[in-house]
């Protein structure tokens, strides 16, 4: 046999491979994961968890991930630079659906790809409303609100409140609870959010917000007498007085300021996202990331499997929720809390332990 | 007892005193024994005929023998051997040996010792062998004995010391920070220890530089410090498949001889004048500086044309020119090294420490756009700087019929050409369109490669010996003990211990680049390219993620300043272009040194000017 038609055989096999491998991915649906934070971060594992879970039965669907870092790092370079980046990620995989989650990838990333005419957008832990992003009158998006479990907030108080061990509230009265949180916008929503819940076993007693630590720890200090607990959520945007002296960076860390919080607050105070128990928080009450998870990649299945249109989904606000636990401030304070709790704590890995060989001196 | 057997010491312990069989490794030599057998020859016996086939090589134990060639030529023969021929690959006898006293002699045949002369070492000596048989060390008719091997290398004091450091500091790294509360895990500082080991061993050279890598990875294993898994991470990396792809592409390119015509193609269109032979040999090197991985590689391929620009040349015009010439080949080989993600394995181990998302971002494409700016402004600048420092009144010209010949003996585009020329393109094509087939590029480079072992184009024994597999061991082993350091929480503590740099990092990058070029050109002094960006980004890319810089960037900026050189020692391609060049060539002069100097400040210049530049990607 001829040379020649040996080397047209091998060819046409080469060709016809890389025909089908091409073929094969263009029609492969892509999903973009896009996470306004690291990896590292709890509430950003736990979704990634429950993604894995839902998008492992699908595996013809290729699934990436972004992640823009934009908690431990927040300066405002940091965030240009995360913005450019993830947007060139979108651009360079080009997905059928991006899911983004939380409010900095929606801001500096997603809402540039509005009424796109490939990508389609489904949003999840968004704390404020979608107007600011132009989501309402995108063609191209849907999603999952996250909104704060006031529900579960008060069924928390009113368990805790009960056990006269915990000496919460005053007796016979209801538990009062005040909001303090920082002057950002999200803090603005979840304080309205709040405002428009029923509450009936306790008592809201509204929002206070601050612009710096100082005041931060004025309220604190000051809302003995007026409140049984405190709710805080948002206090990433206090400004301190020697901060950004050295470095670029404006507000004070986080988790200096729930240090300080859960050290010298005079009434227990209450986070209403998980991660401030990560940041030094007792105990708190978040929405929960496995169910924005799981509706944001349902969404994302109806889009690219039954090809709905994103507007034609509507969109979903939160409705479960999560228990974190710190022990070391729970012991401090002497709060007991219900063993089912801890046991829904240690379940999605949100019950911090104790250092082993610390003496917890109570308050 | 049988013969055989009673006679089988005797010979191993004759083959033993042979110079020529203590080159052997002891299994070849073992192995070699059975084969062997004894004959003696009375006085006047013919051992060996001119013209007769040569099936044996023979050892002369006992007896005198009389060798004459065809020419007339005679030599007497007490000790060493004859018949070389057949161990050598020739057919026939070139001389006659007949016993002029009663004699004994080993018979090794012919397949047996080709099986010997395998090992180089073995062959030059038997070669060496037959060259002397006649001339003999006094050119007096006494056959030359078997050459003596070489004398054995002088043990360096840097090889006693560093073995004895690599004892000493992890011990030291134990005692010292065995109890420090600030280390993550106990498995952190067991890996220190590694760590600390596997320095020493780069810093005073004990081993081929991708062995401490691969010991890293033994040692995290055996300890149980990182799952396999983890460790063995790096074998299975996007970087490790890219950079295997690569390697093979480049093999077919510079095998099938397509690197060399394009440098013809590039002499035969030009003008014929000095400007242009300096600029094809640096264009030449910048040419191959993607798709030739290796500088070394770069450096062969265009040294001869150095040497044969400066050979055509009159005296006077070389001696003008031969510095130019050498600054811009080495310019060309080496400038653009960083601003290319295949240009150098290195590159792919950067690429390799790079997070996920950052590795979906800088693709070869993106590599090159983020370096662009500062690859041109070094450009530029390497360009004013070789005007202001070569300018001479030569006029050399080079002979357009040489050139135009040499290219007529290549012929026509072959086959192998064109499958470099294709692979290229797909590749190059794949970077472009990358978003619309969504098929990770190291995967199409690794297509690329399977199709050139499919059809041929790229052998087994040029993928065993063209594609460097000692680098690509160092680099999946690398990769793996760098996600063991995240494993342990290392990277964490190593952040700790730098947060000094943070706000450098962070704030004033100006003055972070100014330190860190400061303390690579020191540390450039002592160490070579590879050992250093090893270094360098092992510390420093963990911190540059943790703290929210792009690692690329440091990635980069490390690359591109321990490429910096001034002297030949500091870089392997240096010495080899110093070797390769004739006399003439002043690669070493001090005008290329000047220059040399200058273009690590014109690296740091460039650096500066691209900061806009990367601002606007969202770099810095």
């Amino acid at each position: 046999m001829r040379r020649s038609i040996l080397t047209i055989a091998m060819g046409v096999f080469v060709a016809a491979a890389v025909g089908a491998a091409v073929w094969f991915n263009l029609t492969r649906p892509r999903v973009l994961i896009l996470h306004s934070y690291e990896t590292e971060y709890v509430w950003v594992h736990d979704i990634n968890i429950a993604l894995k879970r839902v998008f492992e039965k699908h595996s013809w669907i290729d699934v990436r991930y972004h992640h823009m870092d934009t908690k431990k790092l927040s300066s405002e370079d940091h965030l240009r630079r995360a913005g450019i980046a993830a947007r060139k990620a979108i651009e360079d995989n080009r997905p059928d659906v991006v899911i983004a989650f939380d409010d900095n990838a929606q801001k500096l990333a997603v809402m540039y790809f509005n009424d796109h005419p490939t990508i389609k957008i489904v949003f999840a832990g968004l704390n404020g409303s979608i107007e600011p992003y132009g989501y309402h009158k995108a063609k191209n998006v849907t999603g999952i609100l996250e909104r704060k479990p006031a529900a579960a907030i008060q069924e928390v108080l009113a368990i805790l409140s009960n056990d006269p061990h915990n000496r919460i509230g005053r007796e016979g009265k209801p538990v009062r609870a005040l909001f303090l949180g920082d002057k950002s916008s999200s803090v603005k929503h979840d304080g309205e959010h709040l405002a428009s819940f029923k509450w009936d076993s306790m008592a809201y007693l509204g929002l206070k917000t601050v612009d710096t630590f100082e005041d931060w720890k004025k309220a604190v200090m000051s809302a003995e007498g007026q409140a049984d607990v405190l709710l805080v959520g948002g206090y990433r945007r206090l400004r301190g007085a020697n901060v950004g002296a050295k470095t670029r960076r404006v507000y004070v860390k986080p988790e200096e300021v729930m240090a300080w919080t859960e050290a010298n607050a005079p009434i227990p105070v209450i986070g209403m996202n998980v991660f401030n128990t990560e940041d030094g928080a007792m105990l708190s009450v978040g929405v929960s990331p496995f169910e924005q998870a799981d509706v944001a990649a349902s969404m994302a299945l109806r889009i690219i499997e039954k090809g709905e249109k994103p507007n034609a989904i509507p969109v979903q606000t939160s409705r479960l929720y999560v228990i974190s636990l710190r022990e070391e401030a729970l012991k401090r304070r002497r709060i007991r809390v219900p063993g089912v709790f801890e046991a829904f704590a240690r379940a999605t890995d949100n019950y911090i332990d104790a250092p082993s060989g610390t003496k917890v001196s109570e308050k | 007892m049988d013969g055989s057997t009673a006679i089988t010491p005797l010979i191993a312990e004759l083959l033993e005193r042979v110079p020529v069989f203590k080159q052997c490794r002891a299994q070849d030599l073992s192995r070699f024994l059975p084969h062997i057998r004894m004959r003696d020859l009375a006085a006047g016996e013919r051992l060996m005929t001119l013209g007769g086939e040569a099936g044996d090589t023979y050892l002369v134990i006992a007896g005198t023998f009389d060798l004459h060639d065809r020419s007339g030529r005679f030599a007497s023969i007490a000790e060493g051997l004859v018949g070389e021929e057949a161990a050598i690959g020739m057919d026939r006898y070139v001389s006659t040996v007949v016993a002029a006293t009663p004699g004994r002699v080993l018979v090794m045949p012919r397949e047996a010792i080709w099986a010997l002369a395998e090992n180089r070492a073995v062959r030059a000596q038997l070669l060496a062998s037959f060259r002397g048989r006649f001339t003999g060390p006094e050119g007096d008719g006494t056959a030359a004995p078997v050459a003596a091997p070489p004398a054995e290398k002088p043990v360096s004091l840097r090889l006693v010391v560093g073995w004895i450091l690599a004892v000493v500091v992890p011990v030291a790294i134990i005692g010292l920070l065995g109890d420090s509360p600030t280390l993550p895990t106990p498995q952190a500082l067991h890996l220190l220890a590694v760590i600390g080991i596997i320095v020493v061993m780069w810093v005073f050279s004990l081993v081929p530089d991708f062995v401490p890598a691969f010991f890293a990875m033994l040692a995290v294993v055996i300890l149980g410090l990182a799952p396999p898994s983890i460790t063995m991470s790096g074998f299975a990396s996007d970087s490790f498949f890219m950079a295997l792809s690569i390697f093979g592409l480049s093999a077919v390119i510079t095998v099938s001889g397509l690197s060399y015509r394009i440098l013809l193609w590039m002499l035969r269109v030009g003008p014929a004048h000095k400007a242009w032979y300096s600029v094809t040999l640096f264009v030449s090197g910048l040419a191959l500086t993607p798709i030739v991985p290796t500088t070394n590689g770069r450096v062969a391929i265009t040294a001869p044309f150095l040497n044969e620009l400066l050979g055509a040349f009159d005296k006077e015009s070389a001696r003008g020119e031969g510095p130019r010439l050498s600054a811009s080949l080495l310019g060309g080989v080496s400038l653009m090294s960083a601003v290319f993600l295949s240009s150098k394995s290195v590159n792919f181990m950067i690429f390799g420490l790079l997070p996920e998302q950052e590795q979906a971002r800088f693709q070869w494409l993106y590599w090159f756009y983020a370096a662009s700016v500062c690859g041109l402004v070094l450009l530029i600048l390497y360009g004013i700087g070789c005007w202001l420092l070569f300018r001479n009144s030569s006029k050399p010209t080079l002979s357009r019929a040489m050139i135009a010949e040499q290219s007529r003996i290549l012929g026509p585009m072959r086959g192998a050409e064109w499958a470099g020329v294709v692979g290229l393109f797909v590749l190059m094509g794949s970077f472009l369109t990358a978003s619309t087939h969504r098929i990770d590029v190291p995967w199409i480079a690794l297509g690329i490669l399977f199709a050139l072992l499919m059809l041929g184009f790229l052998g087994k024994s040029d993928f065993r010996r063209q594609i460097d597999w000692n680098f690509l061991i160092f680099l999946g082993s690398f990769i793996g003990v760098i996600q063991a350091i995240k494993y342990v929480q290392l990277d964490k503590w190593l952040t700790k211990q730098l947060a000094w740099l943070g706000p450098y990092m962070e704030t004033n990058f100006v003055l972070f680049i100014l330190m860190l070029a400061v303390a690579i050109f020191v540390i450039r002094l002592v160490l070579p390219v590879n050992a250093t960006v090893v270094i360098f980004v092992s510390l420093l890319m963990p911190t540059a993620i943790n703290l929210g810089v792009n690692p690329w960037l440091i990635g980069f900026l490390v690359l591109l300043l321990a490429e910096g050189f001034i002297w030949p020692y500091q870089t392997s391609y240096y010495v080899q272009l110093c070797s390769i060049a004739r006399d003439g060539a002043g690669a070493a002069s001090s005008r290329v040194l000047i220059l040399n100097a200058l273009t690590f400040v014109m690296k740091i210049a460039a650096v500066y000017a691209s900061m806009p530049f990367w601002r606007q990607l969202g770099i810095l």
